[in-house]
């Protein structure tokens, strides 16, 4: 992305960072709102637990997309959402999915 | 992942970055604004609109135009006239007049599951009040949140998506707006109209963007909370696993502050209908109105199920900010008082309060009237922000070669400028004209009024496309000025609800339509005139080029056919 690159090159890259902002961030923000969700649940009720997660995912998407602008390289900006929500989803849901095989 | 995203750490540590970030914020910015400008400028005007729903809800019947105070025992006598009229209801929704809506006006269905049929009653005496057909002020609300097409909807759902996308991309823009904008506070006190031209168009875009930031995050964020089941259902998914998929019911049983599968008026299968008893509903209403201190009843919802009848008494919306309002639930039969809703925990209660400060019931006239004010702020900010970017590149290109014709990308920009924006407030003002001139009898006619709408909007749209520059936007606004001076005309001309009438009375809810849409013409014709006059002289050039650049090769003369086009079209 410098000022340099040809201009067919630095908007391909800034379309790839879009991208990435808003399904990559939403991706992220829909996992931790999950997440938290359930993590909140210990300590509150569930819908208070939901709620209070739901409020807060569009912070977490608004970050995710300030992220995806700021990363260094466009590839930066997708494992920078990416990569939290994968480990997100692993540690969430992969007991489930073990727990149905086994 | 903490990404470092103020501004000063970006300074510090990346220099050459830096101009790259604000760069690409730039260019998102004016691409996704572009895109998306038009969707967000509609959704703006009719959510605007929508802050006065109930007051065009009453213009646009004025069959009701007098209507006495209300009686202490209307809702008994609107139970009655209720039965009457539809002797196997098994459900309804009755709410009460206020100082707004001076009717009562009741939702009631027979079957279950079938959709409710409206009932207008008068608010002493409880008669059937007949009223012309229409969408009324319920359109704008409709159509600013699904893009409603038709009057009993349609493409509902996918209209909330592509509503809530609009809406979401609005919230991110303007946070990075903040983050990146450098001069956000010198932006207040910056407006140089004098300056012409992009100059001018790029200040009135800052000014409008900047001095009402709070209402504009507060609208959209609340905007994306009031549909969050289905923006961001993530977390309801996570605590309320169902045996397919997501306990939605659960959720918004418990969000409303019952227990899952509890008795409700409002939900609950519906499967043995049974027709209503006449219920006595004044000592239920009068318990509630010790409950709450003198508190006003909103509605009141009966329904039966194989346990047999239950009511719901709901406070007016109007009473707090918080939304939904609370409710008490009486067994029907003994009038036993069952339970009192009104859930006030944290999280809860921020939601209802984001969803209040949207639906702005709480408002009184003076807040209503500052809200309206911010709606309209919000809607010149993105039509300014559309203006400049067609003005900024004309200007560019006049630079470059003096006589550059029109590219493609931006005539078409141009005039979907003309058509959909300056298009928009004639389409209303055609729907109102609409609301008058339609023969009352007629089939359909909601939707009717809609066709009339949309067909003036594509009208606009066509003009635009062959009119792209400023002969384009006086002709549309001069059409449009001219519909809204003669609304209060047609209204005089077809009912008895005109100016002549109200302003003696001071009957200032139904004189204020008039006396807006009046103002509105005003301006618009003050606006066309200053198109059709504002020559660019060849000295000025350089500070408006934009502007100019119409005139050139068109044949003087042509737009002087504006007013009686409009005449003919109203």
């Amino acid at each position: 992305m410098k000022a340099t690159s040809p201009l067919i090159h630095y908007r391909l890259a800034v379309a790839s960072r879009s991208v990435a902002a808003v399904l990559g961030g939403y991706a992220l923000a829909a996992v931790s709102t999950a997440a938290l969700s359930l993590l909140l649940n210990f300590w509150m009720s569930r819908v208070e637990a939901a709620m209070t997660a739901t409020l807060l995912s569009w912070v977490i998407y608004a970050i995710a997309i300030a992220w995806t602008f700021y990363a260094r390289t466009a590839w930066l900006a997708w494992a920078g959402v990416l990569l939290p929500a994968l480990a997100l989803s692993a540690v969430l849901y992969g007991p489930l999915w073990l727990g149905v095989e086994a | 992942m903490t990404p470092p995203q103020t501004k000063t750490g970006a300074k510090t540590t990346r220099q050459p970055e830096q101009e790259g970030f604000r760069q690409a914020m730039s260019w998102l910015h004016t691409w996704s604004g572009l895109i998306l400008g038009w969707l967000l400028f509609a959704i703006f005007v009719t959510g605007t609109l929508s802050f006065f729903k109930n007051e065009f809800n009453m213009w646009m019947r004025p069959e009701l135009h007098g209507l006495p105070p209300p009686d202490s025992d209307v809702a008994q006598r609107a139970q009655a006239a209720l039965h009457r009229h539809a002797p196997g209801v098994s459900n309804f929704i009755m709410r009460l007049p206020d100082e707004r809506t001076p009717v009562v006006n009741v939702l009631w269905r027979d079957k279950p599951n079938s959709r409710f049929e409206a009932l207008l009653l008068h608010p002493q005496t409880g008669a059937t009040l007949q009223a012309r057909e229409t969408a009324g002020g319920e359109f704008f609300y409709r159509f600013h949140f699904e893009l409603r097409t038709a009057h009993k909807g349609r493409w509902t759902i996918q209209g909330r998506w592509v509503v809530g996308v609009a809406t979401l991309m609005m919230f991110i823009a303007l946070l990075t707006g903040v983050v990146t904008h450098r001069r956000i506070f010198k932006d207040f006190f910056t407006f140089r109209p004098r300056k012409g031209g992009q100059r001018a168009w790029l200040d009135a875009h800052n000014v409008s963007g900047v001095l009402v930031l709070p209402f504009y995050l507060m609208i959209t964020f609340s905007g994306l909370m009031i549909f969050h089941a289905m923006y961001m259902p993530a977390g309801i998914a996570a605590v309320y696993p169902g045996a397919k998929g997501t306990d939605t019911q659960s959720y918004f049983s418990e969000l409303q502050g019952d227990a899952p599968g509890a008795r409700s008026a409002r939900r609950g299968s519906n499967a043995q209908a049974e027709p209503l008893p006449m219920l006595d509903l004044a000592p239920m209403l009068s318990q509630a109105g010790q409950l709450w201190r003198g508190g006003r009843v909103g509605s009141i919802t009966v329904r039966s199920d194989s346990q047999g009848p239950l009511v719901e008494i709901t406070r007016h919306d109007g009473d707090r900010l918080q939304y939904g309002p609370a409710r008490l639930r009486f067994d029907g039969r003994t009038g036993q008082l069952q339970t009192q809703v009104d859930p006030q925990s944290p999280a809860i209660k921020t939601y209802g309060v984001l969803y209040g400060l949207h639906l702005a019931r709480f408002a009184d006239i003076g807040m209503r009237w500052a809200l309206f004010g911010f709606g309209v702020m919000g809607s010149l900010m993105i039509a300014s922000g559309l203006i400049l970017w067609s003005v900024k590149r004309r200007a560019q290109a006049l630079r470059k070669t003096p006589a550059a014709p029109l590219p493609f990308g931006e005539r078409l920009v141009a005039s979907f400028n003309i058509g959909l924006m300056g298009g928009l407030p004639l389409a209303i003002a055609a729907y109102l004209l609409a609301n008058r001139l339609l023969p009352l009898e007629m089939p359909g006619r909601p939707d009717a009024e809609l066709s009339c709408f949309f067909g003036t909007w594509a009208l606009a749209l066509l003009l635009g496309l062959i009119r792209p520059m400023r002969q384009g936007w006086a002709l549309v606004l001069g059409m449009a000025a001219t519909a809204y001076l003669l609304l209060p005309w047609v209204n005089a001309l077809t009912t008895s609800t005109h100016l002549g009438i109200s302003l003696p009375a001071k009957d200032w809810s139904w004189a204020g339509m008039d006396l807006s849409f009046a103002a509105m013409g005003l301006m618009l014709a003050a606006l066309t005139r200053h198109l059709l006059r504002a020559r660019p002289q060849p000295a000025a050039r350089h500070a408006g080029p934009a502007k100019g650049a119409a005139a050139p090769g068109r044949k003087p003369g042509t737009q002087l056919i504006s007013g009686d086009n409009a005449a003919q079209e109203a």
